[in-house]
């Protein structure tokens, strides 16, 4: 049998070879682009490790190295986990950053990570780009940052989490749709992040910015 | 356009997110010894009240929750619970 | 004429809104013309002596520029191929290509002019009559109506380099018109801290203030004020200024749409607008209502607010000399600037006896310009263009004709509402203002300015601040205290002023138009109400005054009172007639936005396109319908049976469903019996809806306790989950659904050689008996991947269906065709698997079944468990009562008589004396050589050698005869399946 190392793809790809690149177990992951300017940035965070978790004791749950936020639409991120609860029954957990954690350990978890793409959105101007594609309202009413609402982006039925006050001048996105949909949200996004500087980024444009919040604080 | 909803999980949206489910009719009747104009009673007759209904609508492109909202059809607005008589 | 003189622009005035440094140069009809930046295409044409813009739509009468806002068709062009494009809204852009259109000739000598002679044979509503009989008339009528009706001409064979896109901001407030009111209502509710969107239809702020350069109480110019007020909202940065951009429509719940224009320096065009508000400020104003006597319509004549904007917006004097017929103050006023700027006006005739502004009307007499109260425009002069005019007092007792360029008409203004309308609020006469006013407003909608009738700046304002707070309230805050205050400014200031309430000029005969677009006239309503239509809503259809690209706008007011007055009982309030959006006539393309076909690529979209795949929209995925040139797929269809091929079903709905009442879920909504599952076991199972109609079908594995995965169809996987929570809402069961979807890639491989492309991938031992059909089994390839693999036999041949995470997809794609090269493996798309699953008798729901099809009208009634009552299966009552009913339509297999002859079309009908069915599939098949088919016909057709005539597109009647086989057509014991 052959031996050629197998690896995995993202749905997400940009029209430009990257500039620096590594391989993350199976995964190829892109740290920098050519030309990345000086933001904003769009960036797939798609290789990162996804779970589902439903369960009708959801608070009972608990997910080695997750956080579950008790409310529908809070988000909670501990050891670059993010975690977001969607209702009282269900909550999603995407690695946003850092090592690579050991999945979840429980029956109630599903592996989600090649069922969605993740695009990461950092820099000024956000808002502007996103309000040419969806109609959901990130400023009211008035919600604790990270915070996620679920609702069309570009006509598609998406998930968008909101790390910072939407109205700072610089602040981070990541929007979950549908893997299949991956390239069309992203040309839908450049195209509408165009006018404001909206460019393809690598890896870490995005763990810059992450590095300034406290993500990496242990789990409870 | 015509028509915003409030979902339970995701606020007040555009009715466009959502999927009509029709007026709230309770639970399915017993199969067992249902009559082809019983089942069709179920299934088909509604009572289309002009004023407050109770219906099921799902958050489709949202949280994709299924709910039951009051919505006036006369002026195809929805009705706050508070002021359901 | 005196063009040469009126090519140079008045550049030195403060209220100029064109760059007189800056020119530019449009083709008009052959020539080349040049305005300035800032101009309109209506506004350059003029300032280069154009004076006829266009050709009426029924009487092919000349006609000009009348206002400046669109508000009529008059100025409606073809720009850059756009038909119907409004000149007087369309920024000028250097090398714009402008034509005019609904004109036979030229615009000064069209040869449909003769229409106009015509006019006593089209009476109101001669279409619904003339034609009505004798019919035999009709489609030599029709032929000629439908060259000279209608506005324009598309060009279908144009594409437009348009850029369109599209915003939905999110505000508390929204405020549409940005004149005085609305900019103070906007800074009033900013103040507050709330978000606030200004909405205004024109290029720039400041309303009927921008032109006007009389000075108010303080002494400051009024646009000046509106000037620094404008200031003041741009620099507030939580208020968000959207010009150009008229609104189209209001929804419940405050929902806003308009759309933009874009200038050169935007980044679009066009742009669509949705704005969700938490209230709604309605600052609209007022436009001029037309002043109704003979051949107003005359190039020449226009509104006050279109002549004063002529002259101080854009620097052009509109004529050398000029009549007023008007019926307020600001017609003085636009009087007195003319003079100012060297235009003679001969003299202005006012409407009204009393109530002028005594300032004005000594301005008036300083200038030695003659005011006559009590006088109007009672008809127009000239044939192409207006040389003159006759004046009369009300009662027209007395009479003056004065020669003349310009008629400056306007009967008073009438206040904009339609969104107040749109919201839900009522309208009521009010004999003051002679105003329809805004009574009973909606909750969270706020109007304030010109359309409450307010004149005074200073009322203007401080209506505006008690909207803004008003609205601010809306949103939740406590104003209480402000608002009282607000509301005592507000009743300091001037109140509503009278107006005029003047419908008609005195004197029959002649044309007097009520509707320019629909050419429809006073005389037309007269002859509507002799034939007993009473009410402006009938009069306005059966006339079709107010049905034109300019809406209700101009007539809206005017025909009301045209029908009150001609009413035996003058006394009834005028009724205004119903407003829909949209409110401004909107370019198709602002709908459409920007990119909006969002579809779905399976992971193996690229590799396909490599391997020669001609992809098409299924549903919401692209997939590969076959790959080469031959549309029938032959090879590919010979492939598979005869070796090995590969398919990209990856579009499949997965699911994942489990907790401890996933079993009952399952129980519900699948026909079968869900209990009896074998864990890794494929079940295959049916979804139907409650009229036991099938919907879906796919396999159901158990993979764990209380844990099965499921597949359906690729059209059902995106309503899936919502079709089990909705049939068990009521139940409160405790079960969990992933949608998995996405999240495999599916590869199917088939053929009888398809056993030994696996072995290459995995050390698995897939032997037959280690794997038999109708099993699952969770491997790995190559030692590294998981996959879940299958046997199904959806084509008919020993095959695996390899559910592979998608990240991985790529690499098994090229890891299975590696693999299967030496044994010549072949890509197969959905036109081989079609044709393959067709001579297997399986069906695709969808091409074997419509919406009325039972699970018993095509054979799979043995999938529905009718021992299962207490599940409650959806669609199980129904499939009871439906399992021997006669009259359905049954699927049926069919060879056609001639089996040299081609395959009939998919969808043609079966018929004999009437239709009795239709062909759902048929093609050529490869193994029985000769072409087979499945079609859905009525149930006394069933039997086998029955006779079938098919009709098909251009069959002449000739029709193609077939005879109902049984089915399946190749390997009818399913050996090949289970090798």
């Amino acid at each position: 049998m052959e031996t050629a190392p197998i690896e995995r793809s993202s749905p997400v790809s940009f029209a430009m070879a990257p500039e620096q690149l590594v391989l993350r177990g199976d995964w190829p992951v892109v740290l920098r682009y050519p030309h990345e300017g000086a933001g904003p940035w769009l960036v797939d965070l798609s290789h990162g490790g996804k779970w589902d978790f439903q369960s009708a004791a959801l608070d009972r749950l608990a997910p080695r190295g997750v956080v579950l936020p008790e409310r529908p639409g809070a988000c909670a991120c501990a050891q670059g986990i993010l975690c977001s609860r969607l209702n009282p029954t269900q909550a999603v957990a995407w690695h946003i950053a850092g090592p690579v954690p050991s999945p979840p350990d429980t029956c109630d978890v599903t592996d989600v990570t090649d069922a969605v793409a993740l695009l990461g959105l950092v820099g000024p101007k956000l808002l502007p780009t996103l309000e040419k594609l969806t109609a959901l309202d990130f400023v009211k009413p008035a919600r604790a940052a990270p915070f996620i609402l679920q609702g069309p982006v570009a006509h598609v039925p998406s998930r968008v989490v909101c790390f910072a006050t939407p109205t700072a001048a610089a602040s981070a996105l990541i929007i979950s749709c549908a893997r299949g949909y991956a390239r069309d949200m992203v040309d839908a996004l450049l195209e509408a992040g165009k006018e404001f500087g909206l460019r393809p980024a690598g890896e870490l444009a995005w763990t810059a910015w992450i590095d300034t919040i406290d993500y990496k604080k242990e789990a409870a | 356009m015509a028509l915003s909803l409030t979902c339970p999980i995701c606020g007040l949206r555009n009715g466009y997110e959502f999927r009509f489910g029709g007026a709230d009719k309770g639970p399915r009747p017993l199969e067992e010894g249902l009559t082809p104009a019983q089942w069709c009673a179920y299934a088909h007759l509604n009572t289309c009240v002009a004023g407050v209904q109770l219906e099921w609508w799902n958050h489709k492109d949202g949280c994709g929750t299924w709910f039951v909202a009051r919505r006036d059809t006369r002026s195809n607005r929805e009705v706050p619970k508070e002021d359901v008589q | 004429m005196k063009r040469n003189l009126l090519m140079n622009r008045l550049e030195h005035l403060p209220t100029l809104r064109i760059q007189p440094r800056q020119t530019l140069t449009i083709r008009y009809n052959g020539k080349n013309l040049r305005g300035y930046a800032g101009d309109t295409v209506a506004s350059l044409l003029y300032g280069c002596g154009e004076r006829i813009f266009s050709r009426s739509l029924k009487y092919r009468r000349p006609r000009g520029l009348y206002s400046l806002d669109g508000e009529c068709s008059n100025a409606m062009m073809s720009v850059d191929g756009w038909p119907n494009t409004n000149a007087e809204t369309t920024p000028a852009r250097h090398g714009m290509v402008v034509t005019p259109q609904n004109v036979v000739g030229s615009l000064e000598w069209d040869p449909m002019g003769w229409m106009d002679h015509l006019a006593f044979v089209m009476p109101a509503g001669f279409y619904y009559k003339l034609f009505h009989k004798p019919a035999r008339l009709w489609p030599l009528a029709i032929k000629g109506i439908r060259q000279a009706a209608g506005l324009g001409k598309l060009q279908p064979e144009a594409t437009f380099d348009c850029r369109c896109d599209a915003i939905y901001p999110n505000t508390d407030v929204c405020v549409v018109g940005g004149g005085p009111a609305g900019m103070s209502a906007a800074l009033a509710a900013a103040e507050n801290g709330l978000r606030v969107v200004l909405l205004e239809a024109r290029p720039h702020l400041g309303g009927f203030c921008d032109y006007r350069v009389r000075a108010e109480k303080g002494g400051m110019p009024l646009y000046q004020w509106v000037g620094a007020l404008a200031d003041e909202v741009r620099a507030t940065e939580n208020i968000r200024v959207l010009t150009h951009a008229p609104v189209v429509g209001v929804y419940p719940d405050q929902r806003i749409t308009a759309f933009q224009r874009g200038s050169a320096a935007d980044v679009f065009d066009l742009r669509y607008i949705e704005i969700a508000a938490t209230s709604v400020v309605v600052a609209t104003g007022c436009i001029e209502r037309p002043l109704l006597f003979a051949s107003n319509d005359r190039p020449g004549i226009m509104q006050i607010g279109c002549a004063h904007r002529l002259l101080h917006t854009y620097g052009i004097r509109p004529a050398a000399n000029a009549v007023f017929s008007v019926a307020h103050d600001l017609g003085l006023e636009a009087a007195i600037d003319m003079h100012d700027q060297g235009v003679t006006v001969h003299c202005v005739a006012d409407a009204r006896e009393d109530g002028q502004d005594p300032q004005m009307l000594s301005a008036l007499a300083q200038r030695g310009i003659p005011h006559w109260r009590g006088w109007v425009a009672q008809v127009a002069h000239g044939r192409r263009q207006l040389r003159g005019v006759t004046l009369s007092n009300l009662t027209g007792t007395f009479k003056k004709r004065i020669g003349c360029e310009l008629l400056v008409a306007s009967a008073g203004l009438t206040p904009l509402t339609g969104l107040v309308t749109l919201a839900g609020g009522a309208l009521a006469f009010d004999h003051h203002t002679g105003f329809f006013l805004p009574q009973r407003l909606p909750p969270a909608v706020q109007v304030c300015g010109r359309i409450r009738g307010l004149h005074d700046p200073s009322s203007l304002s401080a209506d505006g601040t008690l909207a803004g707070l008003r609205a601010a309230a809306d949103c939740g805050l406590n104003l209480n205290r402000e608002i009282a205050r607000a509301e005592a400014a507000g009743a300091a200031a001037p109140g509503a002023v009278r107006g005029s309430k003047l419908a008609m000029a005195p004197g029959k005969g002649g044309k007097a138009f009520l509707c320019f677009d629909e050419d429809g006239t006073v005389k037309h309503v007269q002859q509507a109400m002799a034939q007993g239509f009473d009410v402006p809503e009938l009069i306005k259809r059966f006339t079709s005054i107010g049905t034109g690209p300019g809406q209700g706008g101009m007539p809206g007011h005017n025909l009301p009172l045209v029908v009150a007055h001609s009413q035996a009982s003058p006394d009834s309030d005028p009724q205004p007639t119903t407003i829909r959006p949209p409110l401004v006539a909107t370019p198709i393309a602002a709908y459409a936005g920007g990119k909006h076909d969002m579809a779905k690529r399976t992971p193996m979209h690229a590799e396909q396109l490599t391997a020669g795949g001609r992809m098409e929209r299924v549903g919401e995925w692209y997939r590969a319908r076959r790959f080469g040139a031959d549309p029938g797929a032959q090879d590919e269809i010979i492939g598979v049976r005869t070796n090995v091929g590969l398919l990209d079903a990856s579009t499949l709905g997965k699911f994942r469903i489990f907790g401890p009442d996933a079993v009952k879920a399952l129980q519900r909504v699948y026909v079968g019996d869900m209990t009896r599952t074998v864990p890794f076991r494929t079940k295959y199972a049916a979804m139907c809806n409650e009229d036991g109609c099938v919907i879906d079908d796919g396999v159901v594995i158990q993979t764990g306790e209380n844990d099965y995965y499921i597949t359906t169809s690729t059209g059902r996987a995106g309503q899936t989950v919502e079709w089990f929570r909705y049939h068990t809402r009521y139940d409160s069961w405790d079960y969990h659904m992933v949608n998995l979807t996405d999240a495999f890639g599916v590869i199917n491989i088939a053929g009888p050689n398809a056993r030994q492309v696996l072995a290459a991938v995995t050390d698995a031992d897939i032997s037959n008996e280690a794997f038999a059909f109708s099993t699952c089994r969770d491997l790995l390839l190559r030692g590294d991947v998981p996959v879940r693999a299958m046997r199904l036999g959806f084509v008919g041949e020993l095959s695996y269906e390899l559910h592979v995470p998608a990240s991985y997809m790529a690499a098994v794609w090229q890891m299975v065709e590696t693999a299967g090269q030496s044994l010549g493996i072949v890509h197969f798309g959905l036109e081989a698997q079609s044709t393959l699953r067709m001579e297997k008798g399986h069906v695709i729901l969808g091409s074997e079944s419509e919406q009325r099809t039972t699970l018993h009208d095509i054979g799979l009634g043995f999938l529905w468990c009718r021992t299962k009552p207490e599940a409650k299966t959806v669609g199980g009552a129904a499939l009871r009562h439906t399992a021997d009913q006669p009259g359905r339509l049954k699927l049926v297999g069919f060879k056609m008589e001639d089996p040299r002859s081609r395959a009939p079309r998919d969808g043609s009908p079966i018929v004999d004396a009437r239709i009795r069915g239709y062909v759902c599939t048929a093609r050529f098949s490869h193994a029985l050589q000769e072409p087979v088919g499945m079609a859905l016909v009525d149930d006394d057709l069933v039997r086998p050698n029955t006779r079938l005539g098919i009709y098909e597109d251009g069959c002449n009647g000739t029709l193609r005869h077939a005879m109902v086989v049984p089915m399946p057509f190749y390997d009818p014991k399913g050996l090949r399946m289970r090798m």
